[in-house]
């Protein structure tokens, strides 16, 4: 029976106390013909100690971050996380409990994401933040969302090709039944964002990326200005899509006039997770309280006078508002984004700030590095935090195979967003990367790139023989110096 | 709830911010080595931040003592009997997480080639092929993220197809008054309009009222079955005929699926597509509110709109399922009448890998076994209680019953009040005040994994109450007295909005 607790005399006493015979009795509310009159076809159900082994060996046919030093991010992370977060965010009081709807037995919940807003709105230099929502992609829509409601005039929203390409894939999916037109503006040649191709008389929001995608720190201060030329008078809101821990670093958002400030909160606190679930954060002007998405905890007193919190501006929400809310999120992802407060308080001002100047410089170095190989090149020249691209003399994805096969992950083959980027790869470097994972990827790329104007092509038909046995030998656990 | 003339109490516990002290360490990360370019060769220095960020100085023991605080500051399944409404609050296993902790799961990038992590796309391929018997519906998607995303999903879809068949012509979807408020929400999202169908004098919906409101301008009808008074559809079958007459199509919200699994299934029943809340039916932790899931499911005709990526199974399994000898499985994007992506990368993988195991730990009786002692339990509730507390709908219920404070209110307590009591008695709360064509509802749904002492012990605490709304009236009103905080004052919190903390340092 799993996990029902009941012996064969409680079900009999239930039974008799509800007046009805059988299990099968209950449900004669369902229409004879539409129950099912058979099992339903699933396998037999097995043990505790079958499910962990079956799953152990599921879990082998994963290669992981740990198994080989790895260079790839886009937008996750392989980043430095406290023991303490597990233990913590894995106690039953955080993980059973649900949406704090009764505050004077949910206070823990409470408090914990009223710390989060604070720490959110802290790091990306604005004045409020919400409970969290699903992941950056979305966060990204509720705030082009936001923006149309709160600007009321305009109805195009004018997206950075920086932005990354599975967020814009994200917001195109949202906006094809909607009155915005969403239009790209193209990176220039640095990388940046080119602002002088920005047009448009009634655009409502700009939405930019920083660091982008591919890695470049936008002119914040710039972009700014570029949204306001379109329009003076009613200046289209600025959307800016965020790394939290580059922000460590970094001037926020918020200091140079951002209006809403996301991004995906993956790297604090929470494991790479296949990219989920990991949580979308959301910082905005005060001034923009009751057309905020989501989930909002507020400060206030309780009848003796003492200090509590309470989910407020409810009536902003979905299960009051219904049909007129903005937005029809329910949940935040509560024990992700209590991950991210925990990693935020556990590493504090000190902590993030070294795991940003970490990865910065530690990145930098691996492109010195990697651009000293002949016939590799940096594709852009803006100034970048944690992240880089490189153009390769080859195809970068079959590149990626040999490289992994050699025992290290390369970067992104950019050919997965980009098909004209097909010799490009963008390296992520963070706090986790050694000097010495950054040799031996140099070192690799090098016999490689060498290998290939020897023996290009000789091998084709080796290298899937040679990628399955790679599978194998690295599923294998295997310790990793640090 | 007055509030002047009290003076503010100051034994409230810290923020993370109040035990905060200049110049403390917390755990370090990893150090920057030697030999490095200088950060100022790095990056030029207008793009550098100029103040500090102000987050806390804590150190590792001052951190894990707020939190192992705040913790105990909390009600729980893992503490206390939790029969919120239409939430599910069943017992998390432990194996679970277990296995949603295996580094080999936990520690995978989502851009890896899908060579690299074919064990992740067999848990995916796995999981829909149980959610598409479990549901009748042939194809799933597992992108969406929760339930209100799954439904927004569909409606997506939904519409999708009816702008190839005849564009702009439907732009209406019913929807019960009954209904969660994520369902119209969600239809406003999608860029349709709603129109409210009343519930008939039993609680289900009232079939006139739909047949004169079904038009050639209706996209689709969201019905939510168990519906959320806890009682079964019994035309559902008319319903989906009538709908799909007219040429429009019916959505399930499934958020009560943990009343009929292995019992019927919606696709038998007519339903087109449907969510799953993967966190409610399949036991996933619901984490202070979040993270869920929630897939969808569908028929053949709403199979070319479903989300991408999609696993496809390229070759047969060799046995137990994990499999590196081949690429047996891999990803595809290519399916043009695709609504696209509705979130980035590839759902949210770790709750989609815990439903996957509970589902694994029950056979084909156990999991008809989930419902029947789900439905079990919210009748003894039903009957044991019915004496004492007011039933609008007196009828066998599926999972959970909904009761009202009527007769509590002839005394001045109010369902709210009801609630803050039992805290003290050391229950959770029941839903309250949903759905909303009850008023004053208390909707209790104590899920199949609660023992009948357990049941019989909150009974008694119902009773009590019942009893105290008689006698001591005032003793409810002020509940509750035993918590860390008594009921706190929404009001102000609306009026003089303190979203984030102001305190710096430890000096507050």
């Amino acid at each position: 029976m799993a996990y029902v607790q009941h012996t064969d005399d409680d079900i009999r006493a239930m039974l008799r106390a509800i007046g009805v015979d059988s299990l099968e009795d209950l449900f004669e509310s369902i229409p004879r013909d539409m129950r099912l009159d058979r099992p339903l076809r699933v396998p037999p159900a097995r043990t505790e100690r079958e499910i962990l082994s079956h799953f152990q060996e599921v879990a082998s046919a994963n290669l992981s971050l740990d198994d080989v030093p790895s260079f790839l991010g886009a937008g996750v992370y392989h980043r430095f996380i406290p023991a303490a977060v597990d233990y913590l965010a894995s106690r039953g009081e955080f993980s059973t409990a649900y949406t704090p709807y009764q505050p004077e037995v949910s206070q823990g919940t409470l408090q914990a994401i009223f710390e989060y807003q604070t720490l959110i709105a802290r790091l990306t230099g604005m004045e409020i933040s919400n409970a969290s929502m699903y992941e950056a992609g979305t966060a990204l829509v509720e705030a082009t969302l936001m923006a149309y409601a709160i600007h009321g005039a305009g109805k195009t929203a004018l997206i950075s090709e920086g932005v990354h390409p599975e967020y814009r894939h994200v917001l195109e999916t949202y906006f094809r039944n909607h009155p915005v037109r969403v239009e790209t503006v193209p990176v220039g040649e640095d990388g940046r964002t080119d602002t002088s191709a920005l047009r448009g008389g009634d655009v409502f929001a700009f939405v930019c990326q920083s660091p982008s995608f591919f890695g470049v720190v936008e002119d914040g201060p710039a972009l700014r200005q570029a949204a306001d030329r379109l329009d003076p008078e009613r200046r289209p809101h600025l959307i800016v899509a965020a790394d939290p821990i580059s922000l460590g670093i970094l001037a926020p958002p918020g200091s140079y006039g951002a209006d809403t400030v996301v991004g995906d909160g993956q790297a604090l606190g929470n494991d790479p997770n296949l990219g989920g679930p990991t949580f979308g954060f959301f910082a905005t002007r005060a001034s923009h309280v009751r057309k905020i998405p989501g989930r909002v905890v507020g400060e206030t007193r309780d009848r003796d006078g003492r200090r509590g919190y309470v989910l407020t501006f409810q009536t902003r929400e979905q299960h009051i508002r219904r049909e007129r809310a903005t937005s029809n999120i329910c949940t935040n992802q509560g024990l992700c984004c209590l991950r991210g407060a925990m990693a935020l308080a556990l590493l504090g001002e000190s902590g993030i700030r070294r795991a940003a100047e970490a990865s910065t410089r530690l990145a930098h170095f691996a492109r010195d590095r990697l651009c000293e190989l002949p016939g590799v090149k940096e594709v852009f020249a803006a100034p970048f935090f944690q992240e880089f691209v490189l153009e390769l003399p080859v195809p970068a994805r079959p590149l990626y195979r040999k490289l992994l096969l050699d025992g290290v992950r390369g970067g992104l083959p950019l050919e997965r967003y980009f098909p004209e980027r097909q010799n490009q790869m963008m390296f992520a470097v963070t706090e986790m990367t050694t000097p010495e994972d950054i040799e031996r990827l140099r070192d690799c790329l090098e016999r490689h790139l060498r290998g290939a104007s020897a023996t290009r092509g000789s091998k084709q038909g080796a290298g899937k023989r040679a990628r399955r046995g790679a599978a194998k030998k690295l599923a294998k656990p295997r310790a990793r110096k640090s | 709830m007055k509030q002047s003339g009290v003076a503010p109490r100051d034994d409230s516990p810290p923020t993370i911010f109040e035990r905060s002290r200049p110049g403390r360490r917390g755990v370090e990360p990893p150090p920057v080595p030697s030999g490095l370019p200088e950060l100022d060769d790095c990056l030029p220095a207008e793009l550098l931040r100029r103040d500090p960020i102000g987050l806390p100085e804590v150190g590792e023991l001052e951190g894990v003592r707020h939190y192992t605080m705040l913790s105990q500051r909390n009600m729980a399944i893992d503490t206390n009997f939790y029969p919120l409404g239409s939430c599910t609050m069943k017992y998390n296993p432990r194996v679970n997480e277990a296995v949603a902790t295996l580094p080999g799961f936990r520690k995978a990038h989502p851009l890896q080639e899908a060579w690299e992590i074919q064990g992740w796309l067999d848990v995916f391929w796995r999981l829909e092929r149980l959610l598409a018997e479990i549901s009748g519906l042939p194809h799933v998607s597992l992108q969406p993220a929760a339930g209100a995303h799954g439904e927004l999903t569909a409606l997506m879809m939904i519409r999708a197809l009816l702008e190839e068949r005849e564009p702009g012509a439907r732009r209406v979807v019913l929807v019960p008054d009954s209904a969660h408020g994520t369902n119209p929400s969600s239809c406003t999202i999608a860029g349709f309009s709603t129109r409210e169908i009343r519930s008939g004098k039993d609680g289900t919906v009232d079939l006139e009222d739909f047949n004169s409101k079904l038009g050639d301008d209706v996209a689709a009808m969201m019905i939510t079955n168990p519906n959320t008074l806890g009682l079964f559809e019994p035309r559902i079958g008319e319903i989906s005929r009538a709908l799909h007459d007219a040429g429009a199509y019916l959505y399930m919200d499934g958020a009560n699926m943990n009343a009929i699994l292995g019992v019927a299934r919606p696709g038998d029943f007519g339903v087109d597509i449907m969510h799953f809340n993967l966190h409610k039916t399949f036991s996933t932790p619901h984490g202070g509110g979040g993270p869920g899931a929630g897939p969808i499911a569908c028929v053949d005709e709403l199979e070319p709109y479903l989300p991408v990526p999609r696993i496809e199974r390229v070759a047969p399994t060799a046995g137990n399922g994990a499999s590196t000898d081949e690429n047996e499985y891999r990803l595809c994007e290519d399916f043009p009448r695709s609504i696209g992506k509705v979130r980035s990368y590839l759902g949210n993988s770790g709750i989609l890998l815990r439903a996957l195991a509970y589902i694994m730990a029950h056979g084909p009786e156990d999991l008809r076994r989930i419902s029947e002692a789900a439905v079990l339990n919210a009748n003894y509730l039903r009957v044991r209680l019915r004496d004492e507390f007011h039933l609008p709908f007196d009828a066998p219920c599926m999972h959970e019953v909904v009761f009202t404070a009527r007769r509590q209110k002839e005394h001045g307590v109010r369902a709210l009040d009801i609630a803050k009591r039992l805290i003290d008695l050391g229950f959770h709360p029941p839903t309250i005040y949903f759905p909303l064509v009850v008023s004053e509802a208390l909707m209790i749904e104590p899920t199949e994994t609660e023992t009948l002492q357990t049941l019989d012990a909150f009974c008694e605490a119902m009773r009590t109450i019942a009893v105290e709304s008689r006698e001591d009236p005032e003793r409810l009103r002020e509940a509750p007295v035993l918590q860390p905080v008594k009921r706190l004052d929404e009001v102000a919190a609306v009026k003089t909005p303190i979203l984030v903390c102001a305190c710096e340092d430890g000096r507050s």
